[in-house]
């Protein structure tokens, strides 16, 4: 193998990589970056047997085509401080040379038949959208997923296509994130649902390079891609099946409170300074267009907050983790937000934006 | 964790077919417990059970040349998960190995789980196995840990267990798996295996090789163990003593020269192991000479061949000699000093001399 490319392509392509490939692993050969020179284009494919990457350079010049599979952080570090504008790699025998005007590096290479198979896009069953759209809704919903270890099946985000509508939702169990948005290519009779872990969402978001770019979405039985102008990522599916999420979601509810987004944050985050670890509520008293925020901790003391709001009904009070609300809050398209909830036991639904709800579970506090 | 050996398992072949046929008519059990004496080749026989299951052309023999079978073979196939603890430097198959919990300790494994391992689907779209090796060392929270997977296994999940133990298992494992019994190798499979492997120090003359391979009867593994571990020259040191061609002023300091190794952190360790590994032998030595006395075939014995010292050595003066490496091998794993340990024993062996019929006297 020979190609000549140029060096902050292959830079940004490395990096993109890197991103995927693990620094260390039980298995030492996906710590490796398989390079895939064919025709004018060189492709890197990087994997954590999770999440795998595709990543394509154009306008590269193949001398002799050939696979190479190389160190993936020592290739990186060494191409980043590189100071030649174009690249040489060639491969001799078991050998991979990185050559840069005077400067050169040679890597050991991997039998590519020890690398795994890293799926390619067949352009079947897909969706069209907006880059910045699907950015979008993982922005507002992979933030709820679970963290912490066990339940495996709330460490993703459930995408969930049904006629041309692309659902996400996400929950930890204690708050729960719906996002929705129209996408075309979808038209199927059914509802195709997968959990995607939220390490291989956050990856497809990052192989978004320009927002305004058109992306394709591939629905499989065991991997979720995602396909850019020049990368494929997929992410293999989380094999369990999701909480029942509509059950969730408050369809009726007998109060209404609408208010200022930035300034519900701003006197959320005032009040949340108070209250303790131990204790994480602040609780939201409502009564005609008014809204009291009060939060207290035994070891700190108290705070109150008022702003005005729209709301119109009898006096009512809901309690609510602060830094759920305003993890929500961060993602709110809307300037004004609608809260709705039917008692202080019930969960507070929140509309943050067309298609966005977020539902908080409420807390019970003796303040 | 490890990469698999390239050669497929001896001895085992017909069971593994039996296992290959059942998976190709839909009929293999999700949990395999494969059991059998130590050293049989049942960890490899697992690997070798997945890589059929997982190759091009399975179920069935693995065709070595297609790209799962690479990649089993280069332990890079996405769909296999292999846990051996002593390949991570583990003594034991902790929770840590099943399921992935916060606040590990720093000592513990701390790479991925069984629990994450089983919580994406298949990446080839075929079967997931998980080969777990000697999950007798599992204490019983990770066993309870280990029952979520046994009972939800998901689809095409294989869970190959293996041990040489099954009893020490929960019952509550034992009844979701189904257990598959793996025997002995052949003497020809054995020494075959140890030819293949006579680089190995301990094995690289053949009549070591044929001692080791009677001595094992029919378990190579065990047989590279004794090899490695100085097993040979040991067991001609107890020999010798009770024989009295040996005293046991000579044999003290050529016991701690042997060569072999000897597992343990520090120097102060490997000589308790040392010792341990002595005295083991020795109550298995003596033992094969009680069942040689209760009319036991010799050639179904490991030390069939080398019981004559023996002969004529009272039923009474062998429990007694056998009491005190028992007692030894009691004190030694707590901490006690393994050279008085090890001088006591060697003088208890001495002593059965006085006994033997097939002694040496000398002056």
């Amino acid at each position: 193998m020979k190609v000549i490319c140029d060096r902050e392509k292959l830079r940004e392509g490395l990096a993109l990589a890197n991103n995927v490939i693990p620094a260390k692993s039980t298995k030492p050969v996906v710590e490796n970056v398989c390079l895939v020179a064919t025709d004018n284009a060189l492709e890197l494919v990087g994997t954590d047997m999770e999440v795998s990457l595709r990543y394509c350079i154009d306008d590269v010049k193949v001398e002799d085509p050939g696979t190479a599979v190389i160190p993936a952080r020592v290739a990186f570090d060494f191409v980043r401080d590189l100071s030649g504008e174009t690249i040489t790699l060639e491969v001799k025998g078991n050998t991979c040379t990185i050559e840069s005007g005077a400067d050169t590096c040679e890597l050991v290479t991997v039998d590519p038949d020890e690398f795994p198979v890293v799926a390619r896009f067949d352009g079947e069953s897909t969706i069209t959208m907006q880059g910045g759209n699907f950015a979008k809704l993982v922005d507002q919903t992979a933030f709820a997923a679970a963290r912490e270890p066990g339940r495996y099946a709330m460490h993703g985000v459930l995408a969930e296509l049904e006629a041309d509508t692309l659902r996400m939702i996400a929950t930890d169990g204690r708050r729960l994130a719906l996002s929705e948005t129209p996408v075309d290519g979808a038209g199927g009779d059914g509802v195709v649902q997968c959990i995607v872990p939220t390490r291989g969402m956050q990856m497809f978001v990052r192989a978004i390079s320009d927002p305004l770019d058109q992306i394709q979405l591939q629905f499989g039985e065991t991997k979720v891609g995602l396909k850019t102008k020049n990368a494929e990522v997929f992410a293999r599916l989380i094999d369990g099946e999701f909480p029942r999420y509509a059950a969730v979601i408050p369809a009726e509810t007998t109060r209404r409170m609408e208010a200022d987004r930035d300034l519900l944050a701003k006197k959320l985050r005032l009040v949340a300074n108070v209250t303790g670890d131990e204790a994480r509520a602040v609780k939201l008293k409502m009564s005609k267009n008014k809204l009291e925020i009060f939060g207290q901790s035994a070891g700190r003391g108290e705070a109150t907050a008022h702003m005005e709001v729209d709301y119109k009904g009898d006096s009512a009070e809901i309690a609510f983790n602060p830094d759920y609300v305003i993890d929500g809050l961060k993602n709110c398209t809307l300037d004004t937000l609608s809260l709705e909830f039917t008692e202080h036991t019930s969960p507070g639904k929140f509309q943050l934006g067309e298609g966005y709800v977020y539902v908080v579970m409420p807390i019970t506090v003796d303040v | 964790m490890e990469s698999t050996s390239l050669y497929p398992p001896l001895g085992h072949g017909e069971v593994l077919q039996g296992l290959w046929d059942a998976a190709r008519s839909d009929r293999l059990p999700h949990a395999l417990i494969l059991h059998g004496p130590e050293g049989i080749g049942k960890y490899h026989a697992a690997r070798w059970l997945a890589q059929g299951l997982l190759c091009e052309g399975g179920p069935g023999e693995p065709c070595l040349s297609c790209g799962p079978c690479r990649r089993v073979q280069a332990d890079s196939h996405p769909d296999l998960f292999l846990v051996d603890p002593l390949a991570v430097g583990q003594d034991r198959m902790t929770i840590h190995f099943i399921v992935t919990r916060e606040n590990r300790p720093k000592s513990a494994y701390s790479g991925p789980s069984i629990e994450n391992f089983l919580r994406l689907r298949a990446d080839e779209g075929g079967w997931r196995v998980v080969c777990l090796r000697d999950v007798d060392s599992m204490n019983e929270n990770a066993q309870n840990a280990f029952l979520k997977a046994l009972e939800e296994p998901g689809e095409n999940t294989l869970l190959l267990l293996t041990s040489a133990r099954p009893d020490a298992l929960l019952e509550t494992i034992r009844s979701r798996t189904v257990s598959v019994d793996l025997s002995r190798l052949s003497m020809a499979d054995t020494l075959h295996i140890l030819e293949r492997d006579a680089l190995l120090p301990g094995l690289e003359e053949p009549a070591q090789r044929e001692v080791l391979a009677r001595w094992s009867l029919g378990a190579p593994g065990k047989a590279m163990k004794l090899a490695k571990s100085g097993g040979v020259p040991m067991r001609a040191m107890i020999v010798d003593l009770v024989a009295g061609r040996l005293l046991p002023d000579e044999a003290g300091p050529a016991f701690w020269e042997l060569d072999g190794e000897f597992p343990g952190k520090t120097p102060a360790a490997q000589r308790r192991t040392r010792s341990a590994a002595l005295m083991d032998l020795a109550l298995e030595w003596l033992l094969d000479g009680r069942r040689q006395a209760a009319r036991v075939p010799l050639e179904s014995l490991a030390h069939g061949g080398v019981l004559e010292p023996l002969g004529g050595v009272p039923e009474g003066a062998l429990e007694s000699c056998m009491d005190c490496i028992l007692q030894a091998r009691q004190d030694v794993s707590l901490n006690l000093s393994p050279e008085i340990l090890t001088e006591r024993v060697l003088r208890s062996l001495a002593d059965l001399s006085g006994h033997s019929t097939a002694a040496v006297r000398r002056p």
